[in-house]
């Protein structure tokens, strides 16, 4: 479902005033996960995750290697097209949520479907929140709804259009035990859902048991 | 759900700042809108009143102030002129009719016309209750009048001297309301008329025993005096030799209402301009308003923007959105401005009913306000094409990245 070969991104960093110079960020060997499989990317603040996390959903551009996901690759894709692959292929739950207050709940997700281009199903939602415990909140506005809660909304846009790849970024900073098990519980049983492959990047340790595979990233020298 | 439900979302999430630029816009258009209803009002109004009237004959002196007595009854009349004088006016060639006008008195502010019914006949009066005068000292009076006054067929009412409504009451030479006009749409609405006879009688101070004839018999042709003379031609030939011939011939000025009014529309333009100078600054205001507000709500709103890129929106997406939320802001800006100004219109045509002038309609719709909102809503995509640009060209994942 997902498959990345040697990959490596370098990012320019202004040294002075006039020269810039290029530092390596990210460097992985390679991986592959498949359908409803999950991976546990782990390291330190700095190790690259979140830039692995954004090459993966096509928001950067590596330096080199390739990702390929459900069979397209996507160096493939420019511009608008691969936006919208973005938008009805994976699935992102970035660490703050970043959902859209001027929506409200059902608007998050109605945003979601609209934005990959695909119809909007108003009993679809409500069913999704239904199965996610948050039906009733699906017309309280973003701000009014508690941590747990806006997880589960953050949660629900990512998984709406059914991606094959979901990713989560840190899904358990900030969370007491019981509920980081909770937090990961969710995606799990949504990317099952789904049949989508699942990467968790997280620098959280109380989680690493938890899976067979994991990803050990540490900062390039 | 779609991009214009989207920036709608986003607007009504900032109230304050929305309202801001809706009412700074609203107010420019607003401006505007009353210049353009209230001119094209009073134009219409003043061709309208000087529609079928090709010259003015009166004493000598402005001719804009004899047009504006005469014709539009705004003005006070520069003089009389003897009536013999002005009668000859009606024996030149291509001249096809004249009407005299004896003015000098009102009645609570509307003024008292000595003519004849030839006066309702330009205009397309007719009479809705009563008839036309027929003795001395008995007056149709315009609808207008009539409402203001409650004058019915019937109801004596007394002049006063001078055109103000303040001066002194002609007590002994009542008038008796002969008739009422329909509606006209024109000045005559405003205007009493009765015999030319019937305006010397009240200068003349009639003793009780006398009886109206007798004294009009007595009065020598120097005494016989009009205020001007309405002249309609009979070929537009006239134009060429008339005014010249009682302008150089005759002690009176001949004055074109066509002329004079445009030359009045040159001196009010100034101010007009300056007025409609300050409405597009008011524009402008609203316009760097708006690129202010969408330009520093960008920061604010960079996460909003690389999600919606996460969840699948192109860079072209996200220009079109800032582009409709200008367009938004000022398309509702815009209508606010054209109701606000047809608002202050009719407060304006309240006013200026109160003293007697001309109305202005606000209930019509010119095409040019279509125009206007067109243009407001480009000024506010104009405004808003820099906050889009940027908003389109970020970098999402480093938006993103800077987060976590």
């Amino acid at each position: 479902m997902l498959t990345v070969e040697d990959l490596r991104h370098r990012h320019g960093e202004r040294d002075g005033l006039r020269n810039v110079r290029l530092r390596s960020v990210l460097e992985v060997a390679g991986f592959t996960v498949a359908a409803n499989e999950t991976l546990l990317v782990l390291g330190d603040s700095g190790s690259g995750k979140t830039t692995l996390l954004h090459v993966l959903a096509g928001l950067l551009r590596p330096t080199s290697g390739r990702v390929t996901i459900d069979g397209q690759p996507l160096d493939a894709l420019t511009g608008s097209a691969l936006d919208r692959f973005r938008g009805r292929t994976i699935g992102l739950v970035p660490q703050r949520l970043h959902l859209i207050d001027s929506l409200d709940v059902q608007g998050n997700l109605r945003l979601a479907r609209y934005l990959a281009g695909l119809p909007i199903d108003a009993s679809a939602i409500q069913a999704l929140l239904d199965r996610l415990g948050i039906a009733a909140r699906a017309r309280a506005r973003v701000g009014q709804l508690s941590q747990g809660e806006a997880q589960r909304v953050a949660v629900a846009r990512a998984v709406i259009n059914r991606p094959k790849l979901l990713l989560a970024d840190e899904p358990t900073a900030n969370l007491d035990d019981r509920h980081a098990q909770a937090a990961l519980d969710l995606l799990e049983t949504q990317a099952r859902a789904c049949g989508a492959a699942l990467v968790i990047a997280t620098h959280d340790r109380r989680v690493k048991d938890r899976y067979k595979r994991s990803l050990l990233l540490e900062a390039p020298r | 759900m779609n991009l214009v439900t989207i920036a709608v979302a986003y607007l009504r999430s900032r109230p304050l700042n929305t309202l801001l630029n809706v009412l700074l816009l609203a107010l420019g258009v607003a401006v505007l809108v009353i210049l353009l209803l209230v001119g094209h009002g009073v134009t219409e109004r003043l061709t309208r009143d000087a529609r079928d009237i090709h010259l003015v004959v009166g004493a000598k002196g402005s001719p804009l102030q004899l047009v504006l007595s005469a014709v539009y009854h705004l003005d006070v009349p520069p003089g009389n002129i003897p009536l013999t004088t002005a009668m000859q006016v009606a024996g030149q060639p291509h001249v096809r009719s004249v009407i005299p006008l004896a003015l000098g008195d009102s009645f609570r502010g509307f003024r008292i016309v000595g003519t004849t019914p030839d006066l309702i006949t330009l205009y397309g009066g007719t009479i809705a209750h009563g008839a036309a005068w027929t003795g001395h000292l008995e007056a149709v009076v315009g609808a207008d009048v009539a409402k203001a006054a409650g004058l019915v067929p019937g109801t004596r009412f007394v002049g006063t001297h001078g055109l103000g409504g303040d001066g002194d009451a002609h007590e002994g030479t009542p008038y008796t309301v002969a008739g009422v006009l329909a509606p006209t749409g024109t000045v005559l609405d405003r205007l009493v008329l009765g015999s030319v006879e019937s305006v010397w009688l009240m200068h003349m101070n009639l003793a009780d025993d006398e009886r109206p004839d007798d004294v009009l018999g007595v009065l020598t042709d120097a005494e016989k005096e009009i205020t001007a003379l309405l002249v309609q031609y009979a070929s537009p030939l006239a134009a060429l030799s008339l005014p010249r011939w009682i302008n150089r011939e005759t002690p009176m000025q001949a004055a074109s209402p066509a002329v004079e009014s445009a030359r009045l529309f040159t001196l009010l333009g100034v101010g007009i301009d300056v007025l409609r100078g300050f409405a597009l600054v008011l524009v402008c205001a609203a316009a760097l308003s708006t690129f202010i507000a969408l330009y520093n709500a960008l920061d604010e709103r960079r996460y909003d923007l690389a999600v919606m890129r996460m969840l699948g929106a192109s860079r072209w997406r996200l220009l079109g959105l800032v582009l409709i939320e200008g367009g938004v802001l000022a398309g509702v800006g815009g209508l606010l401005g054209i109701a606000a100004g047809h608002a202050g219109t009719a407060l304006i045509g309240l006013s200026l009913a109160a003293g007697r002038q001309p109305g202005v309609d606000a209930l019509t719709f010119l095409p040019e306000e279509a125009w206007i909102l067109g243009g407001a809503v480009l000024t506010g995509i104009g405004a808003a094409l820099l906050p889009a640009w940027r908003a389109c060209r970020r970098d999402v994942a480093q938006v993103l990245a800077g987060a976590s």
